[in-house]
């Protein structure tokens, strides 16, 4: 059996960078993305298993994407976690938390996150 | 005792002054006498005369005469004519310049007495007349200018003031108040108090300070108006008339609208730059462990120990960053508090099960005491974690080695008291005034290893506050410190 593809979106290049070192040493394979339009890309491209996505981000936001992506059929299965810095219940005009909960992603983990965490929550989704 | 009454008689001819004494006296007059009307004036120059007798005939200076020279220095002297029969032309003429009676000579005693008595009542009358206008007079003129100054004052306030009657009807305001509410007079006065400011809770306030003034000690209200981009804060407070009747409200209205923008971008501030700091936290916190768990290679012990001394930073930073949004979150209003029936028993379990590998770290022993019958509080479960947190792990930060923090519950009537007392250094009794305050630390050559935001107890006192609650602080140095917050029930 192949390894499973995880898809990281994030401005951060050091985060996707360092996200992508822990999965590959849990043995995943790892697809990188910089912003929500190159993510959507990548999706395109290859399906992957899981999607692990940042909210603030130039472009296309974490939350577009995330509701495009459960809207369509054809992506609606992919399970998502949504990565954010967004404190939780300061309301901000763009990234409020009831937003973050109407996308349906599948997990919501607060920055700053650590390694077992997101592991965690990537191997939960699979 | 009653004044004595003087009488001066003038007359030319000694058998009538010694007669008219001789009268007089017996009815209980001081008697005065003068042979001449250029004496008697000089008399009453020199002593008080109440009424004067004055003979129409005398040489050198007549009655009429002394009439016009009394009448301009004594105004108030009665005087009466004492004329001889078939004069009383001459006495008709006296009377016509100021005389206030005449007898015609012989006079009858009781003619004499009942013209002074009744002379002596028109000057009582005239004087008693005199007084009442003199006061009157002052008294509008204190109320004119109490009236100008109240009126001055109110209209160079920096502040709003609105006065409504008991009817609630406008009666007053001054022109900050319509400067503060945008409006363009000028509006019906009494008018109704909507078209002044329609704000309901502003007219529910009104109309329960109305209904309730007479029947409750008077209090002042106070509450915070948004008018677009105006706040407000009202004071309101009725006024009551001498007996005690409500007779309408005033209320003044101070400006906070720059308080509240300032604190607005302060929240904003602090939220933005926490966002901005969290970001890149993560990022460099995944890559430490990244190295620390090897997948970058080899490391050596020494390079362990510094990443890990730099993780433990990177982690005091990140509370830092976490408290400062909390606190934010709390004074902009944001968090939401759900106050249910809460069993502190369960929360301080929690946070003790919590924190025990800490304390067992820092070898210090933590005592649960709560009694099993200790009445639930109504609080935000999340919120009471995070003070309970925050006061635990300072008694463990701050205590020796080998020390215990005691974690115990009361029940104080209306109010639970939980208490977390430890064996710890102490607190100057200078620094605690201080020690709530945000970005406080206690300076101290042995908490200086101790990492801290300086917010922890910020957050405490903000969320006991948000719960009507207090929180207070005991403390000896080098004996520990007791934290004591009270909830309401």
């Amino acid at each position: 059996m192949s390894a499973k593809y995880v898809l990281i979106v994030d401005d951060d290049p050091d985060l996707v960078e360092t996200v992508s070192m822990i999965l590959e040493s849990k043995g995943y394979e790892v697809g990188k993305a910089y912003d929500g339009i190159e993510g959507e890309e990548a999706i395109k491209q290859r399906r992957p298993d899981v999607l692990v996505l940042d909210v603030m981000m130039p472009r296309k936001n974490g939350y577009q994407l995330c509701k495009e992506l459960k809207a369509d059929p054809a992506t609606k299965g992919i399970p998502v976690v949504l990565l954010t810095a967004v404190g939780e219940a300061v309301p901000t005009t763009t990234y409020s938390h009831a937003e973050g909960m109407a996308v349906e992603a599948e997990d919501f983990i607060p920055k700053p996150v650590d390694a077992a965490t997101l592991v965690e929550a990537v191997e939960r989704l699979l | 005792m009653e004044e004595q009454t003087t009488v001066l008689v003038v007359d030319d001819e000694k058998v009538i002054r010694d007669g008219c004494t001789l009268l007089l006296q017996p009815e209980g007059y001081l008697v005065a006498t003068a042979a001449s009307g250029r004496e008697a004036l000089d008399l009453m120059g020199a002593q008080p005369v109440n009424v004067v007798l004055c003979d129409l005939k005398m040489p050198g200076m007549g009655a009429l005469e002394v009439l016009e020279d009394a009448g301009s220095l004594f105004p108030d002297v009665p005087i009466i004519i004492i004329t001889g029969h078939g004069k009383v032309a001459d006495a008709v003429e006296c009377m016509k310049k100021g005389a206030y009676d005449f007898v015609t000579k012989p006079f009858r005693v009781d003619h004499l007495t009942l013209a002074i008595k009744r002379a002596l009542e028109k000057q009582r009358l005239e004087r008693e007349t005199k007084r009442l206008q003199e006061e009157a007079a002052r008294n509008l003129y204190t109320l004119a200018m109490e009236q100008s100054r109240m009126h001055t004052i109110v209209n160079c306030m920096a502040d709003g003031v609105l006065v409504t009657n008991r009817n609630l009807e406008v009666v007053l305001c001054n022109p900050t108040f319509m400067q503060l509410l945008g409006l363009s007079g000028p509006l019906p006065q009494p008018g109704p108090l909507p078209a002044y400011l329609n704000e309901q809770s502003f007219l529910d306030a009104i109309g329960e300070l109305c209904d309730k003034a007479e029947s409750e000690p008077a209090k002042c209200l106070s509450q915070e108006i948004c008018r677009g981009r105006v706040h407000l804060r009202a004071m309101s407070a009725p006024f009551f008339g001498p007996d005690e009747k409500m007779l309408g409200t005033v209320t003044v209205f101070h400006d906070i609208t720059a308080f509240k923008e300032l604190d607005a971008m302060k929240n904003e501030f602090v939220h933005m730059v926490s966002h901005e700091l969290r970001s890149p936290m993560t990022a460099i916190k995944l890559q430490h462990e990244v190295i620390l768990d090897g997948l970058a290679g080899e490391v050596t012990n020494k390079q362990r120990e510094l990443l890990s001394r730099a993780q433990g930073k990177i982690q005091g930073l990140i509370e830092l960053i976490n408290e400062s949004l909390d606190i934010a979150k709390i004074e902009a209003g944001y968090r939401q508090l759900e106050l249910l029936p809460l069993q502190m028993g369960e929360v301080l379990r929690e946070v003790v099960e919590l924190l025990r590998v800490k304390a067992e770290d820092q070898k210090v022993t933590l005592n649960l005491s709560i009694p099993p019958d200790l009445p639930p509080v109504r609080a935000d479960r999340r919120s009471m974690e995070e003070v309970f947190i925050n006061l635990v792990s300072n008694a463990i930060n701050y205590s020796p080695d080998g020390g215990a923090v005691a974690i115990s519950g009361f029940s104080h009537g209306e109010y639970v008291e939980v208490r977390v007392a430890d064996t710890g250094i102490g607190i100057e009794p200078e620094e605690i005034p201080k020690i709530f305050d945000k970005f406080y630390r206690v300076k101290h050559p042995r908490t200086r290893q101790i990492i801290g935001t300086g917010l922890g107890l910020a957050l405490v006192k903000g969320i006991v506050d948000a719960h009507r609650g207090t929180v207070e602080v005991e403390s000896q140095l080098g004996v520990g410190s007791t934290f004591r917050v009270f909830l309401p029930r």
